[in-house]
């Protein structure tokens, strides 16, 4: 990023140097550039009339006001981003800009209702496709990669390399813990995806929709650390010596080699630890107090008052996402919906209050079209429930 | 989005502007790249898209916001590459990426024009001619003696030139952002 706004600049100089404005500072700054490798013919072959002449006649063949306008129509196709941009947004915001929130907020409920003329659609008419396997990685001076399952890509970062097979990205160290400067990258997975990474201990991550987990390219110290947002299953590489350490806000997950569940997302309050084999350690970031869990044990952690509340769990529900099932015992009809609609990508309203405590046991397909979960959901609970756009499901009492 | 402190909706003048400014640039230069204007200005167009599906959207300026753009650009063009070189079967790897350097070179060919385009745009003939003339390698007296005028008067459509570009960039920016995008000039 860095390079490239240097180069932004740069230009600036060369534009003053055609226009033989520039200061004497700036003389000696672009003859330094030009002393550079291959600088001083690049300079030449840009500042050449031909050239420019063609760039001209390809800049004016660029139909500004004809591309602004399909960009407008391709963002209005993608409404639910709009939304998601606003929330964040009355996040973020303090109350002094309350005032401009206001205006923003106006704004997007303009948007909401103007494309409220457009019918709404049973459940059976509706084409809801289930969420695949995609996802951004955020490398350490900031560039992103798109990922994608049919994509083959290798990215080197100094010894560490990643390479993206299937829907996984591994990445593998060729120097064991290279002690040079940590590297960090972030691998984003968004609503209506998943992904899996081989971190370069050999520890095997599967991140569900929503998901961000953010770890260096190769461990060095006495600690192994990673921080996730949003829900992810680890199956840790055993190493003694070197802890495990999954920090989600401010709770912390410090195990040696095992396998468990942890589910962090941003709108609970609460982060639920399940342990599937071996053992961990639950405490509150800067606290003493700690629950170890063993196997078929989880935590759930209040991330207000940082209160831990230990029980013994049937761990399959809680895992079953990565199996490719959703499995729910005696849930909510909130708590269930809330889940289906980060892999659906959906949004969900629901128009009775009454009936978002109706309890679900269930084990369904995760792979399916959403239109056969809301079907059986509709004729198991007596709801009524509607779609738009195939993006907003309204729930409502029959 | 954010730009400078200051929110900006994507539908907003504001944005048009800066669309204006950066859109045709980004296309040319992945048009360049991909041998097709088509496929360039499918690029161009999804990297605006894409920038509003960034979750920081935090930039601290127009700079910083078009890097970002010129990163999503690059990474399109290289997926791009690689994607039309599976279908010819290559093996080699070299040739279906462009290295990061040769992509700097690009952006500062692009930014260069761009700036000298905006300064003949906002001035007359002559100035356009004067422009052209130095690129061909002509010095101020060779340009006076072509152009049948005397060696100042070409030094002040240069001078006047770069005071309107400085101008331009300044007024249009300074108006959606708080600090000067150009605060170089």
């Amino acid at each position: 990023m860095d390079e490239i706004k240097s180069q932004i600049e740069y230009s600036e100089l060369l534009a003053a140097k055609v226009l033989g404005s520039l200061t004497e500072d700036q003389k000696k700054e672009l003859e330094a550039f030009e002393k550079k490798l291959h600088h001083q013919k690049l300079v030449h072959e840009i500042l050449d009339a031909d050239a420019f002449e063609k760039w001209t006649q390809k800049i004016d063949g660029v139909d500004t006001e004809k591309e602004w306008s399909s960009f407008l129509v391709k963002m209005e196709q993608k409404p639910e981003k709009r939304s998601r941009v606003v929330v964040m947004r009355a996040v973020k915001w303090t109350a002094a800009a309350a005032a401009i929130f206001l205006v923003g907020f106006v704004l997007f409920s303009v948007f909401q209702t103007s494309g409220i003329d457009q019918g709404y659609e049973s459940v059976e008419n509706a084409n809801i496709q289930p969420g695949s396997s995609h996802a951004e990685l955020v490398l350490s001076d900031g560039e992103v990669v798109d990922l994608e399952t049919e994509s083959k890509d290798k990215i080197s970062q100094g010894t560490v390399t990643a390479e993206n097979i299937n829907g996984t990205l591994q990445y593998s160290d060729i120097e064991k813990k290279s002690a040079i400067e940590v590297k960090k990258n972030t691998l984003r997975v968004p609503r209506g995806a998943e992904y899996q990474l081989v971190l370069s201990d050999g520890t095997k991550v599967w991140l569900n929709a929503e998901t961000e987990l953010t770890y260096p390219v190769s461990f060095t110290g006495g600690k192994r650390r990673v921080e996730l947002k949003g829900e992810a299953y680890f199956d840790v590489a055993p190493d003694e010596e070197v802890p495990f350490v999954v920090t989600s806000r401010n709770q912390e997950v410090t195990v040696l080699g095992t396998e468990f569940n942890i589910s962090a997302y941003e709108a609970d309050n609460t982060i639920t630890t399940t342990l599937v084999e071996g053992k961990v350690k639950v405490n509150a970031d800067e606290s003493d107090v700690a629950e170890y869990l063993v196997p078929d044990q989880q935590v759930v952690f209040n991330t207000n008052t940082a209160f831990m509340e230990k029980s013994n769990v049937d761990v399959y529900p809680y895992i079953a996402w990565k199996e490719g099932r959703f499995v729910f015992n005696n849930v909510t009809l909130e708590q269930f919906l809330s889940k289906v609609a980060r892999w659906y990508d959906v949004e969900v309203i629901f128009n009775d209050d009454s009936i978002k405590n109706i309890r679900f046991t269930g084990d369904l397909p995760r792979y399916n079209n959403m239109t056969s979960i809301l079907k059986i959901i509709e004729t198991e609970m007596s709801v009524h429930i509607q779609i738009k756009d195939n993006k907003k499901v309204y729930v409502s009492d029959k | 989005m954010k730009v400078s402190g200051k929110t900006i909706q994507y539908n907003s003048a504001e944005f048009k502007t800066i669309f204006e400014h950066l859109f045709p640039s980004m296309c040319v230069l992945a048009s360049r790249i991909l041998k097709s204007e088509d496929k360039g200005k499918d690029i161009a167009q999804e990297a605006f898209v894409k920038l509003w599906r960034k979750d920081t959207e935090e930039f601290t300026d127009q700079k910083a916001l078009q890097a970002y753009l010129y990163v999503l650009v690059k990474n399109a063009c290289i997926s791009e590459l690689r994607k039309e070189a599976k279908h010819k079967s290559t093996i080699l790897e070299e040739g279906l990426t462009i290295s990061q350097q040769a992509f700097l070179n690009e952006i500062l060919r692009e930014e260069t024009y761009k700036l000298l385009h905006i300064a003949i745009k906002e001035l007359s003939p002559q100035a356009e001619n004067v422009v052209k003339l130095t690129l061909q390698g002509y010095q101020n007296q060779d340009i006076a003696n072509e152009l049948n005028v005397t060696v100042n008067t070409v030094k002040t459509v240069k001078k006047r030139a770069y005071k309107a570009l400085r101008t331009k960039l300044g007024n249009q920016f300074i108006a959606i952002l708080l600090t000067n995008f150009f605060d170089f000039f």
